[in-house]
């Protein structure tokens, strides 16, 4: 059986945390921190997708403007150009997208809607799960 | 398939950062090199903690605007997770997703010799997927 985006979807939940365009970068990095997560879709309305913004832009960001940084909004450091992925897409499909493009989040879309987001370590967590499973059938 | 194994691809290279270094300094380093983490050692080679990405990010919540001059010491993560080049994929692959880590540095005896980062892991398990597919398919091809 060939492992999707769907399934992960299922264990995780088709949830995902949204900020919006106007919101400064210490609010978000107070965002993160409270919910322990690593990235969140940017949004006006919590429907369209506008960007994506994570851990790694607070990282890079910090260098490049310093102090100025807490009270910059998150559209002047999000990436606006979000490479997606579908519930249908396996696995392997996202672990190249992953690799290649060298990103941890995929924000997940079903026809227009967003659905969901994935990280990196939902992918490895899948990717372990399926090889036990494999393992304990075989073994 | 082993830790070492990823090593043998990626290299030995650690990047450590001394404990007094700014968040700033960190940042623009993390940066130049397009990394997420760093190893906190104040002689190169044993590990005092490590710092990441997240540190940052948690870091600008509680720090703000003074977050670029607070030292790296302050941020880092003391208890340090290492793996050592024997352990399997699997293994690591296990302890990354319990612990909710990204980064391991890799031990041998009492030397750090490498580092694994998720991203690592990932394209590791990609090669073996490609490569189990190559082999169904020339196994496919035979038996026709």
């Amino acid at each position: 059986m060939v492992m999707t985006v769907a399934n992960i979807l299922k264990i995780k939940g088709r949830v995902y945390k949204t900020i919006k365009p106007n919101e400064s970068m210490r609010e978000f990095a107070q965002h993160l921190k409270d919910e322990r997560i690593g990235a969140m879709i940017v949004t006006h309305d919590g429907a369209v997708l506008e960007g994506i913004i994570s851990e790694r832009d607070i990282a890079y960001g910090l260098a490049k403007h310093g102090e100025k940084l807490p009270g910059m909004k998150v559209s002047e450091l999000m990436t606006k150009v979000v490479v997606v992925c579908t519930p249908e897409d396996s696995i392997d499909d996202v672990m190249n997208l992953m690799t290649q493009r060298r990103f941890r989040h995929l924000p997940v879309k079903d026809s227009d809607q967003l659905v969901g987001i994935i990280s990196m370590g939902d992918v490895v967590k899948a990717h372990l799960t399926n090889r036990l499973m494999a393992a304990r059938l075989s073994g | 398939m082993k830790v070492a194994d990823i090593l043998k691809t990626k290299g030995s290279a650690v990047k450590t950062v001394r404990p007094d270094e700014t968040a700033l300094e960190l940042s623009e380093q993390l940066r130049a090199e397009r990394i997420g983490a760093a190893i906190v050692s104040a002689d190169g080679s044993s590990i005092d903690g490590i710092i990441s990405e997240r540190d940052l990010a948690y870091g600008l919540a509680a720090h703000a605007s003074r977050l670029p001059t607070v030292v790296v010491e302050r941020l880092m993560t003391k208890v340090v997770v290492v793996c050592s080049p024997d352990d399997t994929i699997n293994e690591v692959m296990s302890v990354m997703t319990r612990e909710r880590i990204r980064h391991l540095p890799v031990k041998q005896g009492n030397h750090l010799v490498g580092i694994i980062s998720i991203g690592d892991v990932l394209k590791n398990r990609l090669s073996e997927v490609q490569l189990e597919a190559e082999v169904l398919r020339d196994y496919a091809r035979v038996r026709r």
